[in-house]
C-alpha cells in the first residue's frame, strides 16, 4: 500500500484526514458520525492512500457515507452494493474496497448479495451501521428490528422475528465477522483497522444508533448494556455462533470467528493463470479458427 | 413466378429431444461450411431437458444465405410425430426421408415428391451405437445429397475424439450403415444435391458466439451474468475465453446482482457486457437507471424469447422493443441497437462496446432466439479494419492548474468551492472525461442521486435542469454520429416501403429482393439503431412514401408504432406471434396487398 498522493491539498482540514469538504446529513447525534470517526482514524493508520479506497454503498441514511470521505467511491441502489462492489474489485484487485450501509441494505433489499459475497470469501470489508429502523424513510421496521417495535408500518408492533446479521454472515461463509458500537470508536477503529488486515470477506456490524426513529435503542439505552468479549475469536463457525447466541442480555462486541480461506479474487487469479498454462493466451486470429 | 431458388437447399431434421437431433445438425453444418458452403440453420427445441419435439435446420447455398427460405426441399423425420408435425413444410415435390413404420390408418401418403425409409434405429443399433440414430442419418443424407461422407468421418472424429475411440468408432460405423443403407437398397429417384462448396472453408458462429465474440474484439474483459435460455451460450463461450485473456466471468447470484458487477467493474476500467432475456432485462430495469445517472457504460444483451413472464423459452419472439427502449423510470438515455444476422450481431455488438465506452452510456442490444441458436457462415472479419473506441481518461492539470471549466454551475450554500475532479463537467457533447478508482487526484464518488459537475448530490432545480440536458445531450451526440445508420434496398422514388427490425429484416431483405426481381418499385428501410434513431435518414428515406409494411415478431406492433408515430406514415404492421419467425411467402403478399393499395389510391 502507498501513503503518498498527488492530489491537491484540501484547505481547512487536517492534513492526514481523509474526509471531505461535504458534511453528513444526518441527525444531530447519529451514530454513523461515530464510525466515520472510527473509519477516518482506521485509514490513517492504514496508511491507504485516498485514490486506492472505494467506498461502495447501497441506500439508506448510512449509505451516503462515501460523500463524505474524499476517496473514490460509488453510491449506488438499495441493497445491491455487495455486488458493484465485487466488480471493482475484480477489475482492479489493488483497491481496497469497502462496502458500507444500514440493516435494511444488507439485511433485506440486499440479503442475497451479502450471502453470496461472504460465500465467495471475496477480499473486502462490509460495514453494517445496524439502527434497527428504516430511518431516510422515516422509521419503519427493519429486517434487524425486535419484535413488537412500533414504526409508521408496524402501528400495532412488530410480528417478525429479527436477523442476526453475525450469524448469518458466519452461516453464509464469511471469514472474519465482529461486532462493534459506534460509541466505542476505539474499538471499532481496532476491529475496522483487524478486519482490513484480514484477507477475505470481513463484516462488521456496527451498533449504530438512531434517535429519531428508534427512541427505543438510543445510545442512552445501550449505556452499560454493551460490553466487550473477553473470548478470542473462533476459528470453528459453530463455535462462535454459540458465543452469539449463548450471549445474554445487552450487547456483545469483538471479532466472534475469523478463519482463512482462498479469496475470491486470488481463486480468480489464480484459474486465469492455470488456464492461460494449459492453453495459452490465444489471439483474436487464433480465437477465429474455432469457428472453423 | 418460381420464387424457389433451387441453388439453395433447405433440409430439416425432426426428432425427439434426446435423439440427436441437433448435434447431427451442428456437424452437418460444421462440416458444409469447411468445404466452402455457404449455411444458415434454425433450431428449435423443447425447454425440457429430453423428450418433446426437436427440429434442425440447415439452408445451404453458393452465396450468404439471408433467411430459411419458405419450403423445405428435405425432411429428414426420425419418428412418426416429426413427420406429423413438419410435412406440411416440405416442398410437394420433396424428398423425405423417415424412420417409423406407416400403417393403414396413418399412411405417408404424398401426390408428389420421393419418399424413402431408412430405418435408422435398427441400424444404430447393429452399429453398437445407442445414441447413433443422428448418424446413421447423416450417412444417409450424405449418399442422397450427394455430400462427402469423408467430411462427417472427420467431423466425427473432431467431436467425438475426446469422448473415447470407441464413442468414434461406433459413431463412424453408424454413418456409414447410413450410407451403405441407401446404396444397396434404394434407388435414388430425386433431384436435390447439396451445392458444391467452392473450397473456401467458411467459419460458422451462432449469434450467441458472435455476440461473444464481438464481445472480446471490443476489449470485454469482464463478464456477469445468470443462466437463462436462450441467452446462456454467451455466458459459456465466454467462460472459456476471458480467463485466457486475462479477463473474468462471474456467473452472479441472480440478473440483478450481474448487471450491477458489470458496473462496479465498468466504474473501475474494465469493458463489461452482461447477457439475458426479457425476464432478466426487466430485472436490470434500475440498475440501468443507474448505469445513466452514475454514466457508467454497460453493454446489455436481451435474446429475446416469447413472453411474457416465462412464457415460451425456447421459442422467438420481437417482443421487448418497447421495454428496451421506454422501460426507463425518469429520463435515463439508453442506446438500443438490434442485430438482423449472424455478422451483424458480431458488427453490432463490437459497436455497442463503442458507444457504451464513448458515450458512458448503457447500450442495451436485442438478440433474439432465433438469432442466438441459429448458426451461420460469414466471412472472416479484418481485425485491421475494425474500429475499436478506447478511452482517454482525465488527468491533473499541469503545474497545479485550475480544472478545466465550461459554463459553471453556481455554487450554492453547503457548497464549498474546493478544487475537486469535475467527474461531470459539462461539455456539448453531454460526455466528460472520467478517472478510474487507482488514479491520485481525480477522487470522485459515481452516484445514483442527482448531483452537480463536482458529483456531489444536488437537489435544486437549476442544477436538475443543467445535468438531465447533460445527459440528454448524449443522445443528440449519437444521432449525430449515427444519423445516418439505415440500410435502404430498392428504387428511392418508391411509394410503397418496408421497414423491420432484427432478424424479422433479413427475412424481409429475401421477400424485397425476390420483389424487386420481379419489377416492383419498393424500397426497404431498416435502421441499423433503434434508440435514438436516426430520423434525419428515417425521415428523408419516408419522404415521398405512402405506405409503409412494417412485419415484426410481436403480437402489438411495437416497432410499427415507432414508425407510425413518429414519422407520420401510413403503416400496415404484420404481426406474427407464435413462436416462431416470419417466412419470406408470408411477406409478399403483403407487400403485393400494399402495392394494390397504393396503386388504387
Amino acid at each position: 500500500m502507498s501513503t503518498e498522493t498527488t492530489a491537491p491539498a484540501r484547505a481547512g482540514r487536517s492534513a492526514k484526514s481523509l474526509r471531505s469538504d461535504l458534511k453528513p446529513v444526518w441527525c444531530p447525534g447519529c451514530g454513523d458520525y461515530g464510525v466515520i470517526a472510527g473509519l477516518d482514524k482506521a485509514l490513517q493508520e492504514l496508511g491507504y492512500a485516498r485514490h486506492e479506497i472505494v467506498f461502495v454503498s447501497g441506500i439508506g441514511c448510512s449509505s451516503r457515507l462515501p460523500y463524505f470521505f474524499d476517496t473514490y467511491g460509488f453510491h449506488t441502489i438499495h441493497g445491491r452494493a455487495p455486488a458493484v462492489a465485487l466488480g471493482v474489485k475484480l477489475a482492479n484487485p489493488k483497491l481496497h474496497v469497502i462496502v458500507v450501509g444500514g440493516d435494511g441494505d444488507f439485511f433485506s433489499i440486499g440479503t442475497n448479495h451479502m450471502v453470496h459475497a461472504a460465500r465467495r470469501n471475496l477480499d473486502l470489508t462490509a460495514i453494517c451501521m445496524d439502527n434497527h429502523v428504516y430511518g431516510l424513510t422515516k422509521g419503519q421496521v427493519s429486517p434487524t428490528s425486535e419484535r413488537d417495535f412500533l414504526t409508521g408500518s408496524t402501528p400495532y408492533g412488530s410480528v417478525e422475528e429479527p436477523v442476526n446479521p453475525l450469524v448469518l454472515m458466519i452461516a453464509s461463509g464469511a471469514t472474519f465477522v465482529a461486532q462493534s458500537y459506534a460509541a466505542n470508536v476505539k474499538h471499532l477503529r481496532e476491529t475496522i483497522v483487524a478486519a482490513e488486515g484480514h484477507p477475505g470477506f470481513s463484516f462488521i456490524n456496527v451498533i449504530s444508533p438512531c434517535h429519531t426513529f428508534n427512541r427505543e435503542k438510543d445510545f442512552a439505552y445501550y449505556k452499560g448494556r454493551v460490553s466487550v468479549t473477553e473470548e478470542e475469536a473462533k476459528h470453528d463457525r459453530a463455535e462462535a455462533i454459540r458465543v452469539i447466541l449463548t450471549h445474554g442480555e445487552g450487547e456483545l462486541l469483538g471479532t466472534f470467528y475469523e478463519t482463512r480461506r482462498p479469496t475470491y479474487d486470488g481463486s480468480l487469479a489464480d484459474l486465469r493463470r492455470r488456464a492461460r498454462e494449459r492453453h495459452g493466451v490465444p489471439t483474436l486470429e487464433e480465437i477465429l479458427e474455432s469457428f472453423a | 413466378m418460381k420464387a424457389r431458388d433451387t441453388r439453395y437447399v433447405c433440409l430439416r431434421i425432426a426428432g425427439e429431444g434426446g435423439e440427436g437431433v441437433i448435434s447431427a445438425g451442428e456437424l452437418l453444418t460444421r462440416v458444409a461450411a469447411r468445404r466452402g458452403n455457404h449455411v444458415q440453420t434454425f433450431k428449435t427445441f423443447p425447454s425440457e431437458v429430453r423428450g418433446g419435439m426437436a427440429v434442425f435446420q440447415i439452408r445451404t447455398g453458393p452465396e450468404q444465405v439471408i433467411s430459411q427460405g419458405d419450403y423445405l426441399d428435405v425432411l429428414v423425420a426420425f419418428n412418426r410425430e416429426g413427420y406429423d408435425r413438419n410435412i406440411a413444410d416440405l416442398e410437394t415435390d420433396g424428398v423425405l426421408v423417415f424412420d417409423f413404420e406407416p400403417t393403414e390408418e396413418a399412411p405417408v401418403r404424398r401426390r408428389r415428391g420421393v419418399d424413402y425409409h431408412v430405418p435408422m434405429g435398427e441400424l444404430a443399433k447393429e452399429a453398437g451405437a445407442r445414441f447413433g440414430k443422428n448418424m446413421v442419418a447423416l450417412g444417409a443424407v450424405a449418399r442422397l445429397f450427394g455430400f462427402p461422407l469423408e467430411g462427417l468421418r472427420e467431423g466425427i472424429r473432431r467431436k467425438f475424439g475426446k469422448k473415447s475411440e470407441a464413442v468414434v468408432t461406433a459413431n463412424l460405423r453408424a454413418l456409414d450403415l447410413g450410407a451403405r443403407y441407401v446404396e444397396e437398397h434404394l434407388e435414388i429417384r430425386h433431384e436435390v444435391r447439396f451445392p458444391e462448396g467452392d473450397g473456401n472453408p467458411r467459419i460458422v458462429l451462432s449469434g450467441n458466439e458472435a455476440i461473444a465474440f464481438g464481445a472480446v474484439t471490443a476489449g470485454c474483459r469482464f463478464y456477469a451474468g445468470y443462466p437463462i435460455t436462450p441467452a446462456t451460450g454467451v455466458m459459456e463461450w465466454l467462460a472459456r475465453v476471458l480467463p485466457l485473456l486475462d479477463g473474468d466471468m462471474v456467473q452472479a447470484e441472480d440478473e440483478i446482482a450481474a448487471i450491477c458487477m458489470c458496473l462496479g467493474a465498468s466504474f473501475a476500467g474494465k469493458k463489461v457486457m452482461t447477457a439475458t432475456s426479457g425476464p432478466g432485462l426487466a430485472l436490470m430495469s434500475e440498475a440501468l437507471g443507474l448505469a445513466a445517472m452514475a454514466e457508467v457504460g454497460v453493454v446489455v444483451v436481451d435474446v429475446q424469447r416469447a413472453g411474457p413472464s416465462t412464457g415460451m423459452p425456447t421459442k422467438a419472439e420481437q417482443g421487448d422493443l418497447n421495454l428496451a427502449i421506454f422501460g426507463a423510470h425518469s429520463t435515463a438515455p439508453r442506446v438500443v441497437l438490434a442485430p438482423i444476422d449472424i455478422e451483424d450481431a458480431f458488427r453490432q455488438t463490437v459497436n455497442a462496446f463503442n458507444i457504451a465506452t464513448k458515450y458512458q452510456i448503457p447500450v442495451i442490444l436485442l438478440s433474439e432466439q432465433s438469432l442466438g441458436y441459429c448458426q451461420a457462415s460469414m466471412p472472416r472479419p479484418d481485425f485491421g479494419k475494425i474500429d475499436v473506441f478506447e478511452e482517454e481518461y482525465a488527468t491533473v492539470p499541469e503545474d497545479g492548474g485550475d480544472w478545466p471549466r465550461v459554463d459553471e454551475i453556481t455554487v450554492g450554500e453547503g457548497y464549498p468551492m474546493t478544487p475537486i475532479f469535475p467527474r461531470y463537467i459539462r461539455y456539448d457533447s453531454g460526455v466528460s472525461p472520467r478517472s478510474l478508482p487507482g488514479m491520485p487526484g481525480l477522487e470522485y464518488r459515481a452516484t445514483g442521486l442527482e448531483h452537480d459537475e463536482y458529483a456531489r448530490p444536488r437537489y435544486d432545480p437549476e442544477n436538475r435542469r443543467a445535468m438531465t440536458a447533460k445527459r440528454k445531450a448524449k443522445y443528440e451526440s449519437i444521432r449525430r454520429e449515427y444519423g445516418g445508420a439505415v440500410e435502404v434496398i430498392g428504387y428511392p422514388d418508391a411509394e410503397v416501403a418496408v421497414s423491420a427490425w432484427g432478424t424479422t429484416a433479413s427475412v424481409m431483405r429475401h421477400a424485397v429482393l425476390r420483389k424487386l426481381n420481379e419489377g416492383a418499385r419498393i424500397k426497404a428501410i431498416f435502421p441499423k439503431i433503434l434508440s435514438p434513431m436516426p430520423d434525419a435518414a428515417m425521415e428523408r428515406h419516408l419522404s415521398g412514401v405512402r405506405k409503409v409494411v412494417v412485419c415484426e415478431m410481436n403480437d402489438t406492433g411495437q416497432y410499427a408504432k415507432i414508425v407510425r408515430h413518429r414519422y407520420h406514415k401510413e403503416v400496415q404492421a404484420v404481426l406474427k406471434d407464435r413462436g416462431l419467425p416470419f417466412k419470406p411467402s408470408e411477406i409478399v403478399p403483403q407487400i403485393d396487398a400494399a402495392l394494390e393499395e397504393v396503386v388504387r389510391i
